[in-house]
């Protein structure tokens, strides 16, 4: 427990996690002055300057991607002309740009000092004063950077840069090729004819960047004590920004930042609010990055990109963790197209995450031994949603990995019910929070709040979000269907409420499967409800509206309106069928505890009623199969 | 320091603007000294005086929520109140409607908290300004639940509620087994009016739901 008296703050945490990366071998992580940036094309320049051929680097899927790249560092640049080193698009290499058709006319075309190079119906492709300025500005760093270096590599690029016109863009048959690609915005890098590796990752490049950077830092920077270390340094202005978080804008968005006039305190300008040193500054977005990049660490719940971690450098955390957060069936899912490799670890993972859940059922704690890594080991979960240019944290949550183990598990033994063969054990909280949408929705968006909620309560062990149960009862009412994943949260929110001393309820009424002994009155109307659908589905096979479709959503909520009505169409049926008989029994059992129909059930009534249905539902299949089985 | 003070506030929501996340909102943990003073502040002040915060007891459980709020864009310029105070034909408002930005905020839930004050006087002070007095007045307004404004949790939205405390601080939820010391990391402790507004931060430590202001200040991490 020690451990955990260490603070938790998320932009200092993000740091330490950065430390860890940064001394692990196996994790290749930037280094201060670096970043990586997504790179589409690799220009072979000779010693004399010439662009010789151009490599494609990105991936040979249906969509290309782009492939990911330790560069020197790209910070931010918003609006001004800022080239990076050795890493650019084509605006700042060829100095050229594709715009739209109508933003051309609307933008460029009455203003002087444009040369149009190729003129689309939809797109053209020019030279405009910007451009030109981005393309001297990017010679020009190149010049101040490697004038020095004294290696044909950097000769050979500066001597491109100097010859280089951009109105001969689209003469040049090397370009020719990838031109479309060349002008969508992707970045380049640059090798030399003669060199094995990329020129920014040669030797000589990288020293005089590092030198030129650590100088460029701490010009003109205003010092103050930095919020996550506590140390006097140089402050940063700008923070880099965040990329991968969905449905954020493309260019990435920041956790820290102040664009507008309402966020400044006390006179202080940007950054300048929040003091976060330069290299505290780098440490956590490089890392967080890192994680939003990697899909060990990552998932997605409703609107909330989600990243976690452990604070070591033992995988076997990750791996649990991302199995008990987005849990997946290895034995049904991914047989056929997951490799071998992939394979053996989530059976792997499997069996440890039943083991532990196994524990846990019978009361027990786990320990270090139960998930084969240290219990103490220091958790993290960040739960991170858009707001246009800036990133809100949904919710934050740390705590020892066994503790966070315990707590998840605890969820899915909630959770478990009755269930069918091909239903999968482990609902994932994206799947139970899909429950919440209508079928019809095209977009099938959960509702922004309900993934931070739910998320809150599984880690936290506290009772389900009341917004959750509502949604979930409604969607079971409008579409008069009840499947396990919702059976299972009604179960669970059922059983949490009465854990905690919320609700009336008795906790052992709320049981996995069919509880016949259970005297709950809604829960017996549940029951009953089912077996009047069976009742009338044995008597007529092909019906166009059925008890259900038509008395589903009354029956659950005002029985005494309905009941009555459903006994005597049920008498009917049951006088034509052949076994009416054992239905007429069944439905006997079932009223010996009722002793009025209630007029109104409550929601917790409601919920209870789903229940029995759902459980005698599942009852009638598995008595099937087992006198079927006696039969033969 | 004879003439300390004990006061229990409580609230449903606050909001401790961490200043790193202070516009996408996350709440620290605990209410930061210089939101204590801001409660006295609201409760009694005179420019003979200065609020000194000794000790902040956490009472109940530290727990988070999520919401989501319409917050303005802008503010209204200085200069232009300026030019409003000289005469000048300026329209002193903020339209709302135009000027409207969501934010989203991690706020602090059901907080309760116990904030141990005493005051100094200031070279402000004049001759008839003795402690003995300060405190008689402070400690009235205290107890009949007197404020100058409605003193608030970080932010306007989030009243206060307020009690003065006679005899021992109430128990923590942190104390007993679930107490010992934990680490709250940099916090704010106050801003340097003084020194270009500069803020300054202490390394905040909580052992059995206590934060003893001043021995955080003496481990150092103050600038």
């Amino acid at each position: 427990m020690s451990l955990l008296r260490r603070s938790v703050v998320i932009i200092e945490s993000l740091c330490r996690y950065y430390d860890i990366l940064a001394n692990d071998e196996s994790v290749s992580i930037s280094r201060p002055g670096y970043s990586s940036a997504k790179v589409s094309f690799n220009l072979i320049i000779s010693g004399e300057g010439e662009l010789l051929n151009i490599i494609d680097l990105r991936s040979d899927d249906k969509k290309p991607r782009p492939r990911m790249m330790d560069v020197p560092q790209q910070n931010s640049r918003a609006n001004s002309v800022t080239p990076y080193f050795l890493c650019e698009n084509a605006k700042y290499v060829f100095g050229v740009e594709k715009v739209k058709r109508a933003d051309y006319e609307k933008k460029y075309l009455y203003k002087g000092g444009c040369v149009l190079l190729e003129d689309g119906e939809k797109e053209v492709v020019l030279t405009h004063p910007r451009s030109l300025e981005c393309f001297e500005e990017f010679k020009k760093l190149h010049h101040s950077l490697l004038d020095v270096v004294n290696n044909p590599a950097a000769k050979g690029l500066l001597l491109f840069l100097d010859n280089w016109n951009p109105e001969d863009f689209v003469k040049n048959p090397k370009i020719d090729q990838y031109k479309d690609d060349i002008l969508a915005g992707g970045n380049f890098v640059f090798q030399y004819e003669r060199d094995d590796d990329y020129l920014h990752n040669s030797s000589d490049a990288r020293r005089s960047w590092e030198k030129y950077n650590s100088v460029g830092s701490s010009k003109g920077a205003i010092v103050g004590q930095c919020l996550v270390t506590g140390e006097s340094g140089p402050v940063a202005r700008l923070h880099q920004k965040i990329k991968g978080v969905a449905n954020a804008q493309s260019a990435g968005a920041s956790i820290v930042s102040f664009n507008n006039d309402a966020f400044y305190s006390y006179g202080k300008d940007q950054s300048y609010n929040a003091p976060v040193g330069e290299l505290a500054m780098f440490k956590y977005t490089t890392v967080l990055n890192h994680l939003l990049l990697s899909m060990d660490n990552r998932i997605r719940i409703g609107d909330t990109t989600t990243v976690f971690w452990a604070e070591t450098s033992d995988k076997t955390c990750e791996n649990l963790a991302n199995f008990f957060l987005n849990p997946r069936d290895a034995s049904k899912d991914n047989k056929e197209n997951a490799d071998e490799n992939q394979r053996v670890k989530d059976e792997k993972t499997l069996q440890i995450a039943n083991d532990v859940l196994k524990k846990i059922s019978r009361g027990h704690k786990i320990n270090s031994d139960d998930i084969k890594t240290d219990r103490d080991t220091r958790f993290y979960i960040l739960g991170l949603s858009p707001n246009n240019a800036r990133i809100a944290v949904r919710f934050w949550y740390m705590d020892s990995f066994g503790n966070f183990i315990e707590r998840v598990s605890r969820h899915y033994l909630d959770m478990e019910i009755v269930r069918g063969d091909f239903d999968f054990r482990y609902i994932s909280v994206r799947n139970l929070l899909r429950e919440t949408v209508p079928e019809s929705s095209d977009k099938g968006e959960v509702s922004p709040l309900l993934g931070g909620l739910m998320m809150n309560s599984i880690l936290n062990g506290t009772a389900y979000p009341a917004q959750m149960y509502n949604a979930i009862l409604s969607r079971v009412k409008v579409e008069r269907s009840i499947n396990y994943v919702r059976a299972g949260f009604i179960k669970a929110y059922l059983f949490r409420l009465s854990r905690s001393g919320l609700s009336s309820l008795d906790e052992s009424l709320i049981t996995m499967s069919l509880n016949e002994e259970s005297q709950n009155v809604p829960y017996r109307l549940g029951r009953l409800f089912a077996v009047l659908e069976k009742v009338q589905g044995e008597t007529n096979k092909d019906m166009g509206s059925t008890i259900n479709s038509k008395y589903f959503s009354s029956a659950s909520s005002t029985p005494a309106v309905v009941f009555p009505v459903l006994l005597k169409l049920a008498q009917h049926h049951i006088a034509k069928s052949e076994w009416g008989f054992v239905s007429n029994k069944s439905i006997e059992e079932i009223l010996s505890e009722v002793n009025e129909f209630p007029e109104y059930l409550n929601l917790e009534g409601q919920g209870m009623f789903m229940l029995g249905y759902y459980h005698q539902r599942k009852n009638f299949y598995k008595k099937k199969e087992s006198s079927s089985i006696k039969e033969e | 320091m004879g003439y300390g003070i004990k006061l229990k506030v409580w609230g449903d929501y606050a909001c401790f603007t961490r200043p790193e996340m202070k516009v996408e909102r996350v709440s620290y943990d605990v209410m930061t000294p210089s939101a204590a003073r801001g409660i006295l502040e609201a409760i009694y002040w005179k420019p003979a005086i200065s609020w000194k915060i000794d000790k902040i007891h956490v009472l109940n459980k530290i727990s988070f929520d999520n919401i989501r709020r319409n917050e303005v864009l802008g503010k209204i310029p200085a200069n232009k109140v300026k030019n409003a105070i000289k005469g000048g034909d300026v329209s002193l408002y903020q339209d709302s409607n135009d000027d409207r930005v969501q934010r989203a905020s991690l706020v602090l839930r059901d907080v309760c908290y116990c904030i141990e004050a005493h005051f100094e006087m200031t070279d402000k002070a004049g001759p008839d300004d003795t402690e003995k007095k300060h405190y008689n007045i402070a400690l009235r307004r205290m107890k009949r639940g007197q404020c100058f404004h409605q003193p608030y949790f970080g932010c306007r939205e989030f009243p206060v509620s307020f009690e003065f405390i006679e005899g021992d601080v109430p128990d923590s939820y942190y104390s007993g087994e679930k107490g010992g010391e934990k680490d709250l990391g940099f916090m704010l402790h106050d801003i340097d009016f003084e020194d270009e507004n500069k803020a300054v931060f202490f390394r905040a430590s909580m052992t059995d739901g206590e934060i003893d202001v001043n021995k955080c200040l003496c481990y150092g991490g103050l600038s």
